[in-house]
């Protein structure tokens, strides 16, 4: 019964999560998230030269840049919105990267561009 | 509500990341580089142009930009702030994910989603017959090519008893007498051992697992694909076979990969699903087809292209086109897949379609052997209502109905990724809870708080509901007002998660005592309406038990019929 009773305590508290929250938050939930992934991608580490020592502190750091870059709005709506902001923001610290690190093992096929 | 409180139900409960079958499509897009090609999945009848404004990327994209951009949209999209912590109950976190309504449509990627889900799943079922059938006539073409490996796999079989008994110098003479005769040992029965050129071995795996009665006939068909297509591929017959399902393939990697975010687009999908899908299948398309017309009213594509769905079915069906494939022995598993029967009997009212369906579907039953009706019966796409949901019930006119009803709960009870995937599915859920939720939160104009309680006082139904807590959990909750043929109720928490309830009779407070056990809540409509009702209470009286202990509402003695109030909202 307590089951049934939390599930519909979940579910109304849920309904009004998909609210905006605040940018600052949703950059740091994103910071960690994105980097976690992004920094333990084998072509990360494989193709670019002295990125493996410190991807979190350079992914952190040009995260919090290219969130001024893009102009993200002050609160984000989780949802579609957030993973379009999302895609923007990762790209914009992918374009970081292929910047400022030396792409190494470019003969291997998983570090040559796309297209 | 306010936004402090917001913020902190954010933090309370927090985001969860989804294990949809969304997500599984999503989980196509993640940036393991090695697989980006894959992952892009630009597939021939894309253009590269195409396929970079799909992915909205530019040319000479490096890899670090592809990955950041695929691993910032999906950080962004399911982004995780803190896990549930409130209730504290096992499994509430995998249930929080899947009733999460907006988000569990973000899951599917864009509002467009549900009917993409649709089509893609007509779609995929219409490739597992393609390719089924296609396998039946690989298989054909194999055992007619090469006689002497269907007489292997017969003196195989034949061995069974020698090899199984495990003598290694009979084995040996076996094996070496069936090498010198056919070229390729099989091993144990055991294609997948197959010693020999690896073509043959192909071949006789194709004969060996189609004929073993123990293992998957289904699953044996569907592989022959892979076994002996490219050995065919310049027969016409099987060429074109091939080409057709392909371009079902073709069509359902768009699905997979397009990021659709327009009504035009979806139809266009709609349409080239149309064009490829094949006859049986017609039926559930038109009905997504038709839906999808709902959801976009200003898009007529739909609704002629369900008309001309419905109208091309009605044909096939008239010209015995199911009976046809009942005949060449489509088995149970296969037909299941078909929009058949599984509501004929709601559906015999409604039309010629539905009922040359369901005499179709009679003939199949006798007609073929291994049919089994009660995976027919149990098939969710149908002939009238397509794809539904499985908490819903399909009415005589054959449109879905989802109410909050014992059904309901049951979807609200059920395995998570369960759950996930039925709102992905039925956006008919999202329409019935949002409902509830209106009516429920537009009720309460005042509260009062106490040291260990909140009440609030609803007052157009002229009912006043005091929650005690202890911490942040209910351990009692009080409804005073009237409410069905009594005057209130009381419910007690307990920890071990029993839950006892009063019923108060009169206001002066003559009880009569109610316990409410698992079967009763199922059974007993009054019991129902007693949880219902505080059910969807519950979420205010956590908000406001929230603004009560920030100090956002002044406190006050409380009680079940306490006076004291202050606006919240």
């Amino acid at each position: 019964m307590n089951l049934l009773i939390c599930l519909l305590i979940v579910f109304f508290n849920s309904l009004a999560l998909a609210k905006p929250v605040d940018a600052k938050v949703w950059l740091k939930t994103f910071s960690a998230d994105f980097q976690k992934e992004f920094c333990s991608s084998r072509a990360i580490l494989h193709c670019y030269h002295k990125l493996s020592a410190n991807c979190h502190q350079i992914t952190d750091a040009f995260a919090a840049d290219c969130f001024k870059k893009i102009q993200a709005p002050k609160t984000i709506a989780l949802g579609p919105e957030s993973g379009q902001l999302g895609a923007s923001l990762g790209r914009c610290i992918g374009r970081e990267i292929e910047a400022n690190f030396q792409k190494k093992n470019i003969e291997d096929k998983l570090c040559q561009s796309l297209f | 509500m306010s936004k402090s409180v917001l913020i902190l139900l954010i933090y309370l409960f927090g985001h969860q990341s989804f294990a949809s079958d969304c997500d599984e499509r999503f989980e196509k897009l993640r940036p393991k580089i090695d697989e980006l090609r894959q992952v892009v999945l630009c597939d021939p009848s894309f253009t590269i142009k195409e396929c970079q404004e799909n992915l909205g990327l530019k040319a000479g994209v490096g890899v670090a930009v592809a990955a950041g951009t695929a691993v910032g949209f999906k950080s962004g999209r399911q982004m995780i702030l803190k896990k549930p912590a409130f209730c504290g109950y096992k499994g509430a976190s995998n249930i929080w994910k899947s009733i999460l309504i907006e988000d569990a449509h973000a899951a599917c990627e864009n509002p467009f989603s549900n009917h993409m889900n649709e089509l893609d799943a007509i779609l995929s079922n219409d490739e597992t017959l393609r390719r089924y059938q296609l396998g039946l006539e690989l298989e054909a073409r194999v055992k007619k090519d090469y006689p002497e490996l269907v007489s292997a796999n017969l003196e195989v079989k034949n061995a069974r008893d020698v090899i199984r008994a495990g003598d290694p110098k009979k084995i040996g003479e076996i094996k070496k007498a069936f090498k010198d005769k056919y070229g390729f040992w099989a091993g144990d029965l055991d294609a997948s051992a197959c010693e020999g050129p690896i073509e043959i071995c192909k071949r006789f795996g194709v004969i060996h697992y189609s004929s073993m009665s123990s293992s998957d006939p289904v699953g044996a068909r569907l592989m022959h694909f892979e076994r002996v297509a490219d050995e065919y591929a310049n027969d016409p017959e099987i060429k074109a076979k091939i080409e057709s399902l392909q371009r079902v393939q073709a069509t359902r990697t768009k699905i997979k990969t397009l990021p659709v975010k327009t009504d035009q687009q979806l139809a266009r999908l709609f349409e080239e699903g149309s064009r490829t899908i094949s006859d049986p299948f017609k039926s559930s398309m038109a009905a997504a087809a038709g839906r999808a017309g709902q959801t976009f009213p200003n898009m007529k594509e739909f609704g002629e292209l369900s008309g001309n769905l419905k109208k091309s079915f009605g044909t096939y069906v008239a010209e015995g086109g199911l009976a046809k494939l009942a005949k060449a022995g489509l088995p149970a598993l296969v037909a299941g897949l078909l929009p058949l029967a599984a509501k004929a009997a709601d559906c015999s009212n409604v039309g010629q379609v539905c009922a040359k369906a369901k005499e179709s579907i009679d003939l199949i039953g006798k007609a073929a052997d291994e049919l089994d009706p009660d995976k027919l019966l149990g098939a969710k796409s149908l002939g009238c209502s397509g794809i539904t949901s499985t908490y819903s019930t399909i009415g005589e006119d054959c449109n879905e109905v989802v109410a909050f009803t014992p059904n309901l709960k049951t979807f609200l009870l059920a395995d998570g990724d369960l759950q996930q995937s039925e709102v992905c599915r039925s956006r008919r859920f999202e329409n019935v809870l949002s409902d509830l939720h209106t009516n429920t939160f537009g009720n309460y104009s005042r509260v009062s708080c106490g040291s260990n309680s909140v009440t609030l006082m609803d007052d157009r139904l002229k009912r006043n509901v005091k929650f005690d807590f202890n911490g942040d959990q209910i351990v009692k909750a009080q409804v005073i007002g009237q409410f069905e043929d009594h005057y209130g109720y009381d419910l007690d928490f307990s920890t071990s998660g029993t839950l006892t309830g009063t019923k108060i009779k009169t206001q002066s407070g003559g009880r009569t005592f109610l316990y409410y056990d698992e079967k009763k809540i199922k059974n007993n409509a009054k019991v129902d309406a007693v949880l219902e009702d505080f059910s969807t209470r519950i979420p205010v009286a956590l908000s406001k038990w929230n603004d009560c202990k920030n100090g956002n509402i002044p406190s006050s003695s409380g009680g079940a019929g306490g006076s004291a109030a202050a606006g919240s909202r």
